[in-house]
């Protein structure tokens, strides 16, 4: 059915650049069409590891798109309890500025964030790559409105135990709240780990950039060599597949979390 | 009040991220805007040249037009295709989880490993897709690499010739287009599929004891019901489609002659290979002007349809 012919459409550029990875040059130009190669190579990886400091690469992603993640989760956490249950002055408008906040497109403000990272002297290091992204309108938005639905009475009677705001928050909302700091741990880890752009701009030395523009390099290397090319794409995908068919589940469920939480 | 000292203390962290890093950049940028400069030599005044400059420009306008041809392509399609297939996805049928996992695979991909695999397949010699149209006896088309227009081609191929004006997107915008839809479509049906779960089963077995046809059924219950869904999804579409960059950065880089150049490229080209800081801030705040237009004009025309 007309589902079947879709879901391979989708995996199928997939398999078939896998397969791709594990020809050699000579089959890739001949018999580029076989899913099975005729003989299978490992040499495309191994050149893959040789050309390019992929390790460092991927390290340097994993680094970056850890803390970003992790500091989210915090600041985060945080902001969004603010928002859902203390009571401040300006605590609407406040909360809309930063829903607004959303709206602008990353372009209208990469030069001028650049600008100002460079007065700090911070282009080429991984604070460039990280700062920006320590907290986020997004995480403490889709976090508010989870807080918002756990029942008051939780509050009311861990404060007649005597706990504190902050107490609270660690001990009993953030346990409850798993699924959905999980949700927002997946994306904005998939998020910064495909990132290109802002990476691209940020950084000069090759030894601090990510894993998206060590995949690029290969474009530039002369001639296309396309086996080499579809090993590196798939080293460079193979962990967030992973993670994703792992955390299958929940990352769904949070995506029509925040579809539909308008 | 007492909580107010926490709660700033709270939101401390968020804002000043915002503040630094959003905020105050949204100002500066305009600010630059009006000036011309290049990170080296002090700014300079210069009023609204920048934008005069844009509006002459050939460049900036072919930019825009292929944004816009973009957009036109791949929103309704995609949008199109994930409802489809959210759809067909909402009946009962064995291995739902299977068919999820494999439409939301794209998405995960970043947009440099989708671009590289796609190019790949559109490669002129050795691409699948070319190897596909020549089994069914097409002729086969440079993919990447052909500036010529779609409808040119296809006029072509009856031996006519189309001015240049009415080619309309050239093959190459549009191939980028196929991988743009690819990669999306899986993020929307989901969302989709979520909004149509929402619809009590009562309603259809109640149209239906009432005689009302698949076709009518979709038109008076699923559609209205899904209205807030649909409109949440093809703001987002037209957002996202307009911020367009890694694609073409990795496949085309605006090539051939310009065809598949777009706004956010051209930003990225006048402000970091050019260094002309205070034109490619205005283009960027065109995109902003115009991104913000497109969503105010969609509320208004969808929003107004919108049933809750």
């Amino acid at each position: 059915m007309l589902l079947i012919t879709g879901a391979i459409l989708m995996i199928f550029p997939f398999v078939w650049g896998f397969s791709t990875s594990f020809k050699e040059m000579r089959e890739v130009l001949a018999n580029p069409y076989n899913l099975i190669p005729k003989r299978f190579t490992l040499i495309n990886y191994q050149n893959v590891f040789t050309s390019i400091p992929i390790v460092r690469f991927f390290l340097n992603s994993v680094i970056v798109s850890l803390s970003i993640t992790l500091s989210q989760l915090v600041t985060c956490s945080l902001s969004a309890y603010a928002f859902a249950r203390l009571r401040f002055p300006f605590r609407n408008g406040l909360f809309y500025i930063l829903l607004a906040t959303m709206m602008i497109p990353q372009q209208v403000i990469m030069v001028p964030v650049y600008i100002i990272l460079n007065f700090f002297r911070l282009i080429d290091t991984y604070a460039a790559m990280i700062l920006p992204f320590v907290s986020s309108a997004f995480g403490t938005f889709l976090l508010r409105q989870f807080f918002m639905t756990v029942p008051k009475e939780l509050e009311e009677a861990a404060f007649l135990d005597g706990c504190s705001h902050l107490g609270f928050l660690i001990r009993i909302l953030l346990p409850l709240s798993r699924p959905i700091l999980a949700t927002l741990a997946i994306f904005t880890f998939m998020w910064s780990w495909n990132n290109y752009l802002w990476p691209l701009i940020v950084t000069n030395r090759i030894e601090i950039r990510t894993l998206q523009y060590g995949l690029a390099m290969f474009k530039e290397e002369g001639g296309i060599n396309w086996g080499q090319l579809m090993a590196g794409t798939t080293i460079a995908t193979v962990p967030i597949l992973a993670m994703f068919l792992v955390a299958q589940k929940q990352f769904i469920e949070g995506i029509t979390l925040t579809g539909l939480k308008e | 009040m007492r909580d107010t000292k926490r709660a700033i203390l709270f939101i401390l962290p968020t804002y000043l991220v915002i503040i630094t890093f959003i905020i105050i950049p949204i100002f500066f940028a305009f600010y630059i805007s009006f000036n011309k400069w290049n990170l080296l030599a002090p700014m300079k005044f210069i009023g609204f040249s920048n934008y005069i400059k844009l509006f002459r420009s050939e460049e900036f306008w072919k930019a825009l037009i292929n944004t816009l041809y973009y957009t036109f392509i791949t929103v309704p399609l995609c949008v199109f295709f994930a409802l489809v297939l959210a759809m067909l996805l909402n009946t009962r049928i064995k291995g739902i989880a299977f068919y999820r996992v494999a439409y939301f695979m794209p998405v995960m991909t970043s947009f440099v490993a989708s671009a590289f695999i796609w190019q790949w397949i559109f490669q002129s010699q050795n691409g699948i897709l070319n190897f596909v149209f020549g089994l069914i006896g097409l002729k086969p088309l440079s993919w990447l690499n052909e500036p010529k227009g779609v409808f040119t081609v296809l006029f072509e191929s009856f031996g006519l010739r189309l001015p240049d004006w009415l080619g309309g997107p050239s093959i190459t915008l549009v191939a980028i287009s196929i991988i743009s839809i690819w990669r999306h479509v899986g993020y929307y049906m989901i969302i989709f599929l979520a909004g149509l779960q929402n619809i009590p089963r009562s309603y259809y077995e109640a149209a239906e004891i009432d005689g009302a046809g698949p076709v009518r059924r979709f038109f008076s219950i699923t559609l209205p019901i899904l209205s807030p869904t649909t409109f949440f999804v093809l703001i987002m579409a037209v957002i996202v489609s307009f911020q367009v960059f890694e694609l073409v950065a990795v496949t085309t880089q605006g090539r051939p002659l310009n065809s598949s150049l777009v706004l956010v490229y051209f930003v990225y080209q006048k402000a970091f290979k050019f260094l002309e800081v205070g034109y490619a801030s205005s283009a960027a705040y065109i995109l902003f002007v115009i991104v913000l237009f497109l969503t105010y004009l969609q509320v208004k025309v969808i929003g107004k349809r919108v049933h809750y």
